[in-house]
């Protein structure tokens, strides 16, 4: 092997993600859902490592999930979107830091279109103007907030807690990483490793002491599909989609799975409940679920947070096996306390 | 589109559908498709939250009973909205920045004033009225006409 040109190819793969100074954007979904991810996101960057992470309450949804859903206009999208360039220039930042995939997708999305059809990004301009009186400059860095915790994997170990290593029998945990489809499918050179190699999830689970696992469907899009969801009779098709990746990880018996969308640890999680319903099927040992994580929420496990501060509580599948075999102490009475 | 990756020339096919998807509201086509039809629940949950709560997906909105599949957790949640949201965390309608705070209504507003300069409200009220009369012409309520969007799959129309 030739490991000098193994270096370069490798290089090609990766992307800047800037050290410091960022305008964060939060998700619909997370902030629903897993409520506790973005907080402990900015506890880690803002409070622990010193970091500039600005938010302003002003910025809203992407739209994303409305686009993919064929609810509005193409138009309506970037004028949203350039809205929020708009609120990161008027605050001084030029680094965009995204908590949804989906919106990383859209992003990166209309920033390509603008390049290629400058004509559309001045009637954006125009509409923008027409609708709020706003100017924006685009971003001159769009990450992921798994971006940075990736960068920041290291640190994060250094500061650890817990390892993702079974204490009983010292072995590293068996780590599925699922990357959202919208993370680099869609622009492979945005994402750490492209589509064929994401490496932002796996270098996280190697870093914190876990080996993760291969499998035929790895890369295998967790089933939302936006209206295949959204509408209750279009949720079959959803369903379909995690039982075919569950169906081709169990054998190779996964401890746990991390994601960086939002969205596809949710589908992960209630699949898997709506599968043991249907079906009286599990996934994981001793007839339970596998563990579905968000990368916030391992690094926070990672860290030595307690679990229900994570809110792993607001989860279906339930955690504590994964939690047991890391050594990780927490109280069961406290889980549903309110 | 993920698409783009496994194509050799990088086409994106999924964005020709979503093309013909546009078009067939434009023309007013989707009302003679079972997942055309759809789009009228689709448009009042998305556009409604975005308008009214400057999010897609808002919790008081999100209901247990639309959704079974959040399971008994997710029964939990919504009936403990405001302390389970207390407890990790959010800023749930509050003042300032946060997890799901209050987005003020200047903002709101405009987001109301970007649907209508970029033509989604034009295209909100056009399957509005189209779907009211198709309700008509089936003798359905608008409400009996959404639940049945909502929840009847003939089996003879795949995504």
């Amino acid at each position: 092997m030739i490991v000098e040109g193994k270096k370069k190819i490798w290089s090609e793969y990766q992307k800047d993600i800037p050290d410091d100074h960022y305008f964060y954007v939060r998700s619909c979904i997370r902030q629903n859902f897993f409520p506790a991810s973005e907080k402990v996101f900015l506890d880690i960057v803002r409070d622990r490592l010193g970091l500039d992470f600005f938010e302003t309450p002003h910025h809203t949804t992407c739209g994303g999930i409305a686009y993919h859903s064929d609810s509005i206009p193409q138009e309506t999208l970037m004028t949203i979107v350039a809205r929020q360039f708009a609120l990161m220039t008027e605050a001084g930042y030029e680094n965009y830091v995204c908590s949804c995939i989906t919106s990383f997708g859209i992003y990166n999305e209309i920033i390509n279109t603008w390049f290629h059809y400058p004509e559309l990004e001045a009637k954006i301009r125009e509409l923008l103007w027409e609708a709020s009186k706003r100017e924006f400059k685009i971003p001159k860095s769009v990450v992921h907030a798994s971006d940075v915790i990736y960068k920041l994997r290291n640190k994060i170990l250094e500061n650890g807690k817990y390892r993702l290593v079974n204490k009983n029998t010292g072995e590293p945990l068996r780590v599925v990483e699922h990357i959202g489809c919208h993370y680099s499918k869609m622009f492979p050179s945005k994402g750490v490793g492209g589509a064929e190699y994401p490496y932002v999830l796996t270098g996280m689970a190697e870093a914190w002491g876990g080996t993760v696992i291969d499998y035929p469907e790895r890369r295998h899009c967790c089933g939302f599909g936006f209206r295949q969801y959204l509408v209750q009779a279009n949720r079959g098709y959803s369903l379909s989609n995690t039982h075919k990746k569950f169906e081709s990880m169990a054998p190779f018996k996964p401890d746990m799975i991390i994601t960086n969308c939002p969205g596809c640890p949710y589908f992960l999680d209630r699949w898997q409940y709506v599968i043991e319903e249907l079906e009286g099927k599990t996934y994981g040992a001793d007839s339970k679920g596998i563990p579905v994580f968000t990368y916030e929420e391992v690094a926070g496990l990672v860290l030595g947070y307690d679990p229900w501060d994570l809110g792993l509580q607001m989860h279906q599948t339930a955690v504590e096996p994964l939690l047991d075999k890391i050594g990780i102490t927490y109280n069961k009475e406290d889980k549903y306390k309110i | 589109m993920s698409c783009i990756t496994r194509c050799p020339r990088k086409n994106g096919p999924g964005l020709i559908i979503q093309a013909l998807r546009n078009l067939s509201q434009e023309l007013g086509y989707f009302i003679d498709s079972e997942k055309g039809r759809q789009q009228l629940v689709l448009n009042r949950a998305l556009c409604g939250n975005i308008l009214n709560y400057g999010y897609c997906v808002y919790p008081r909105t999100f209901h247990y009973s639309d959704h079974p599949e959040n399971g008994p957790v997710g029964k939990l949640i919504e009936d403990n909205l405001e302390a389970v949201h207390k407890r990790v965390g959010s800023n749930l309608d509050g003042e300032g920045p946060g997890i799901l705070r209050k987005i003020p209504q200047s903002d709101l507003d405009e987001l109301k004033r970007i649907f209508d300069v970029t033509g989604a409200t034009e295209r909100m009220e056009k399957i509005e009225t189209i779907s009211k009369k198709r309700a008509k012409e089936l003798g359905l309520s608008d409400e009996e006409y959404c639940r049945q969007i909502f929840t009847i799959n003939s089996e003879e129309h795949y995504i």
